[in-house]
């Protein structure tokens, strides 16, 4: 498609006798912010490296922003930002410092480098620390610092591998919001994480890896379609569970059933028939407390996608 | 400095890590203590500028050469021990500017160490002229060899695929230190030049004057240098999945048998031919056979590519050393074989032997590589000695030297030239055959 950002064709990566990743077709629409999940050695950290061209595929191709990985490397170089699942960073130099050799390497014009540093010090939040040594960010910091590092030439699509590892819950949350910001900003994420709640809230589309081979890819509806798996959704009324499971039956959900104070229902329909369930209750008289999904969400879609055979 | 910092930015990163303020006070400091120390000694001895320079430049171009070189032979291994070399990859920056960018960068405070003897070297040259000779040469050899063994730390480091291990640290100290003792020769060879019987060069049958022969070792280190240097950058441009360039290998591999070749024109030998611009290039090829690990991806990759342009740059580097040795064989075997006095006649045919003998040994480690094994190349190693050490061993005491000729490169004498292209023939067509199977094989596998 033409706004796809990322188009793979039976993309295949062989490690001696072992496939990493098997074949894999599929594409990434541009401003898109997709989750990679699956579980270890699922081949996420090989596909990454191939859509960055640090990694040569054994069979197939990659086509991203417009150039071919196995025709133009040096060029896909250009058009992506980077975060590997390990990674170092030059220790005994300075925040800016880092920043300004990188500028360079990028071919940052000297009149315009102060200003990139700036921004860019100032959106992974750490304009106070430009003076500071490296070896002396917690390990939050250095990981914002990384994604600055890849900011720096303004990629339009940013692979990042297992960014959120091992970071405390507030260093999760800052990184978390500033993947808000980037895809706020139009950019074309693929994240990679093990994390899958915190996933839910910036991306729009999922691809799930196995053993190499390629499950799922969609928007997570599509992906949720595709794996056969009905929504669930939980409404609670005022006066208890049993006028709320009279009124789904009169609604015409007969699979309706409580548990607890709630009641429960699958739904397998499209997205725009909720609101005409939600408005038949009103309507009914009953009066309704909560009415939403439960756990629709990339984690229950992920572990369903477990159970579907290769 | 900022022009040349932009175009190689891994020298405004090493500066900034490298050259701290008190860093570089104190070892100014150290350098000025050290230069007065020297000019005492030397002035309650000798009390000649002469003996003064030549202590300065031993101890400015030995420091360079050692420790510039342990500095250009960790910068890669780090970079890769360190992870950040991935980042670098993904740079615009060319495997030139990489090269260049750390082989300049980082050993930026051995050459401010440098910088900070020079002033001590520059008086000895203003309070006596006379020693401008010596200051010309010992500098022109020093600078040379320092960068020679620069070059040949970073080709060190850009292929040590150890990932920063003891033994990739230790080349860097090795390397330094072949660096320091033929820095110290050149000094040597440089000094021998006042005395009454020179050691001159001949190439070629040109018979070189003093000067000349210290100009001439000096642009030889500088050219090894650039080889050593183009070598690095052809292995870091690898890493970046830059395009190499097919002609690299041959052109270096045929520039060395010239080179050696004019020192042996110089000094024909009626008892022997000479062999060593076969052998040196040979052991050129070995050695970078051996490091370019080529195994059955690399394989299957090229065969199956679709530009030929690109396949003939991708040739896997045993391919692309052996075709020019056997055209170097040939050339000398034009050369001095042909018009062999009878004596040495038959030493003649190891300019084919040889080649053969190499061929076999690398279709081998081509063919350990599609094995099973981890290491191939050890394996490659260890059963290739086996096959040159057990005919000796055996063949030697049990006076069967007619079987010599098929098992080592040796020409028989008593022997027709049949007989001793047989058992290496033989080998290489053998060896030729199974190779040509587990290719076969390994694409086969997964196809």
């Amino acid at each position: 498609m033409k706004d796809d950002i990322v188009t793979t064709s039976a993309l295949r990566r062989e490690y001696g006798d072992v496939t990493a990743v098997k074949d894999i077709d599929f594409s990434v629409p541009r401003g898109a912010v997709m989750a990679l999940v699956g579980p270890n050695g699922a081949g996420k950290s090989t596909l990454l490296k191939m859509l960055s061209a640090v990694l040569e595929p054994t069979r197939g191709t990659a086509v991203v922003n417009g150039v071919d990985v196995n025709v133009n490397p040096r060029g896909v170089h250009a058009s992506v930002g980077f975060l590997p699942d390990f990674f170092g960073l030059y220790e005994e130099i300075s925040v800016a410092e880092y920043l300004e050799y990188f500028a360079r390497a990028y071919g940052v014009p000297r009149g315009l480098r102060e200003g990139v540093i700036s921004r860019t010090l100032a959106d992974v939040d750490l304009a106070g620390k430009a003076g500071a040594r490296v070896q002396a960010l917690s390990r939050g910091m250095r990981q914002r610092l990384a994604i600055g590092r890849t900011l720096l030439h303004e990629p339009p699509l940013l692979l990042l591998d297992e960014p959120a590892s091992g970071l405390d819950p507030e260093s999760r949350h800052d990184l978390q919001k500033l993947f808000t910001r980037l895809a706020g900003a139009g950019r074309t994420l693929i994240v990679s994480s093990h994390i899958l709640t915190e996933l839910e809230d910036y991306c729009t589309h999922v691809a799930i890896l196995r053993e190499g081979n390629l499950v799922a890819c969609g928007s997570l509806a599509e992906v949720r379609a595709s794996i056969g798996r009905k929504r669930r959704v939980r409404v609670r009324a005022a006066g208890g569970a049993e006028g709320a499971l009279l009124a789904l039956r009169a609604a015409g959900l007969e699979g309706a059933a409580a548990e607890g104070g709630s009641v429960f229902f699958d739904f397998s329909g499209g997205e725009e028939e909720l609101p005409g369930i939600l408005k038949r209750l009103l309507d009914g008289g009953l009066k309704v407390l909560h009415f939403g999904e439960e756990g629709g969400g990339i984690q229950e879609t992920y572990l369903a996608s477990l159970e579907k055979k290769l | 400095m900022n022009p040349l910092t932009d175009l190689f930015p891994e020298i405004y990163r090493y500066r900034a890590q490298e050259a701290g303020r008190v860093k570089l006070l104190s070892s100014l400091a150290a350098a000025l203590v050290l230069c007065a120390a020297l000019g005492y000694s030397v002035a309650k001895t000798t009390a000649s500028w002469g003996s003064y320079l030549s202590a300065v430049t031993f101890l400015q171009f030995n420091m360079l050469a050692f420790y510039g070189t342990v500095c250009t032979a960790r910068c890669v291994t780090q970079e890769r021990a360190e992870r950040t070399w991935d980042f670098q990859r993904l740079t615009p920056l060319s495997s030139f500017k990489i090269a260049a960018g750390k082989f300049l960068g980082a050993p930026v405070f051995a050459w401010f160490l440098f910088a900070c003897l020079l002033p001590a070297a520059l008086l000895s040259l203003a309070f006596s002229p006379s020693v401008y000779g010596d200051f010309l040469s010992r500098y022109a050899l020093g600078l040379s060899v320092a960068l020679l063994s620069m070059a040949v730390g970073l080709l060190a480091s850009a292929y040590d695929e150890t990932g920063g291990s003891g033994m990739g640290h230790l080349s860097g100290a090795l390397v330094g230190l072949a660096g320091a003792t033929t820095l110290n020769s050149a000094f040597r060879y440089a000094d021998s030049m006042g005395r009454p019987l020179p050691q001159l060069i001949s190439f070629y049958g040109l018979e070189l004057g003093p000067v000349q022969s210290v100009l001439f070792l000096a642009a030889t280190f500088l050219a090894f240098g650039a080889w050593a240097f183009l070598g690095a950058r052809y292995r870091i441009g690898r890493d970046l999945l830059e395009r190499k360039r097919a002609w690299r290998l041959p052109a270096f591999l045929v520039f060395l048998a010239w080179y050696i070749t004019g020192f042996e024109y110089s000094a024909p030998r009626d008892a022997s031919l000479p062999l060593t611009a076969l052998i040196l290039p040979g052991l050129a090829v070995y050695i970078a056979s051996f490091l370019s690990c080529e195994g059955r991806e690399y394989w299957r990759r090229w065969l199956v590519g679709e530009n030929p342009e690109r396949r003939l740059d991708d040739t896997p580097a045993w391919l692309k050393g052996v075709v020019p040795m056997l055209g170097i064989a040939a050339a000398l075997y034009l050369v001095y074989g042909l018009g062999a006095v009878d004596a040495v006649k038959a030493q003649g045919r190891l300019y084919l032997i040889l080649p053969l003998f190499l061929l076999r040994d690398l279709m081998f480690l081509q063919w350990c590589r599609f094995s099973a094994s981890r290491r191939p190349e050890m394996m490659a190693l260890a059963y290739l000695a086996l096959a040159y050490a057990l005919p000796l061993i055996i063949l030697l005491p049990t006076k069967m030297t007619g079987a010599l000729p098929a098992f080592v490169p040796y020409a028989n004498r008593e022997l027709g030239a049949a007989a001793n292209f047989a058992g290496p023939l033989a080998q290489v067509l053998l060896m030729g055959y199974l190779l040509r199977a587990r290719i076969k094989a390994a694409l086969a596998d997964k196809a």
